[in-house]
């Protein structure tokens, strides 16, 4: 084995040793997450409910979802 | 021992697209990208039964960023709406994890293709599996966003051109073009993956006129643009000299910057560098035609990045994490081939 494939064997394998670490780590994150599941980003049938994610943002997008989603008689709090 | 091994990374490779999922389903609508641009324009082609009226793109009191991106999108969100019955984002942030796993697939089939032993093919499809933006594209709160669909279709283009390469059947170089057509119409810069065609081993005539075909979709789409005078968010400039020089700086500098962040990349850039300055290949399919056609198709996002109106020093520290995911076929294949034939031959 030259010196070249030594180095790059050990930088391989601490490639790898941190890809199984960083596996480790999302299995617990995920079974924290069913657990107890994170505060609720999602913007579905009534975007106005998390106005705050989104007022720095400018997007008159969402407004128009808004503005669509009522006029199909869809009431949303404001 | 090796099938204990396979297994592992079987497994590992099963629960991250169990990951990916449980983000889409927990984060299905995270995105702002996946919210004010690709569902709200799918959301419009619902409500107005199957178009866009013309002044929801142009009036930026409804969409006011990026009205210029193409609506193939959006238009298959809007299919896939009316088969679901209904405006279901949740179930359409689904797509990511799927096409994650699609992604896995195409590895794991290409490098079988390419005389992988099965720990090998799994180890990289695991090794892959796991870039942190490409999780975070399957799903980790980018579950709506784009670059996904763009990546699977470099990755496609990629298992293809492999084919045509081995068999030279004409098939699959006209499927090729196909995906570049497609992938012109997912975003704008989905047409830089036309640097394919300027390498692969055809005649000079096929090779022109497979470019101009392949061009088609983007110009239809460039003409609507211009006759209907659709607006845009940014445009292109040609920058002073000394601007240049500053821009180009700029460019280097955030995507280098990018290449150490530790959560998204690990060690894979160092990694990839040392193989890159120490380690020869011989192998045609990556010396003529991948490694050649990654350069073109950097050197597009290069000039890309140069003359957009918007300053590079604000745009690409926020946009370079996900063209590197756009670029990941290309490097990967690379970095798989010079690890496979230094350490595991």
């Amino acid at each position: 084995m030259t010196y070249s494939e030594k180095i790059l064997s050990i930088i391989f394998f601490t490639f790898v040793f941190i890809l199984l670490v960083k596996s480790l780590a999302n299995i617990v994150k995920v079974s924290n997450e069913i657990k107890s599941p994170p505060v609720n980003l999602n913007v579905q049938a009534c975007p106005s409910k998390n106005k705050n994610y989104f007022k720095n943002l400018k997007d008159s997008g969402y407004l128009y979802a808004l503005y669509r989603y009522e006029s199909l008689g869809v009431k949303c709090k404001k | 021992m090796q099938k204990i091994i396979n297994f592992l990374l079987t497994v590992l490779i099963i629960f991250n697209f169990l990951f990916v999922s449980v983000g889409a389903y927990l984060y299905p609508l995270a995105s702002i990208d996946a919210v004010s641009i690709w569902f709200l324009k799918a959301k419009a082609f619902y409500l107005n039964n199957g178009h866009i009226p013309l002044h929801i793109l142009k009036n930026n009191l409804y969409l006011n960023t990026h009205p210029q991106y193409p609506l193939l999108l959006p238009f298959v969100f809007y299919l896939l709406y009316t088969i679901f019955g209904g405006i279901h984002e949740e179930i359409l942030a689904f797509l990511n994890p799927i096409s994650y796993l699609l992604i896995l697939i195409i590895v794991y089939k290409l490098l079988k293709r390419m005389q992988f032993t099965q720990t090998l093919t799994l180890l990289f499809t695991y090794i892959y599996s796991m870039f942190s933006p490409l999780l975070a594209q399957g799903g980790r709160k980018h579950s709506g966003d784009a670059d996904i669909f763009i990546v699977f279709v470099n990755w496609l283009a990629l298992f293809f051109s492999y084919e045509f390469l081995k068999t030279k059947k004409h098939k699959y170089f006209w499927i090729l073009v196909s995906l570049i057509m497609i992938s012109s119409q997912i975003k704008g810069e989905g047409l830089f993956l036309v640097s394919v065609l300027f390498f692969i081993p055809v005649s000079y005539k096929l090779k022109i006129f497979s470019v101009i075909v392949s061009f088609i979709p983007f110009l239809i789409w460039r003409f609507f643009i211009y006759y209907f005078q659709i607006p845009n968010d940014f445009y292109f400039i040609i920058p002073p000299l000394g601007e240049m020089v500053t821009r180009s700086f700029n460019i280097f500098y955030f995507t280098l910057r990018e290449m150490i962040k530790i959560n998204n990349w690990y060690i894979f850039w160092p990694v990839f560098f040392f193989l890159i300055i120490f380690i020869k290949s011989n192998n045609n399919f990556i010396k003529k035609f991948i490694l050649p056609s990654l350069l073109l198709y950097c050197a597009f996002f290069f000039i890309f990045y140069l003359l957009l109106s918007v300053n590079p020093k604000i745009y690409v520290p926020s946009s370079i994490d996900r063209i590197l995911l756009q670029l990941s076929p290309f490097y990967f294949l690379i970095f798989v081939h010079l690890v496979k034939n230094k350490m595991f031959t």
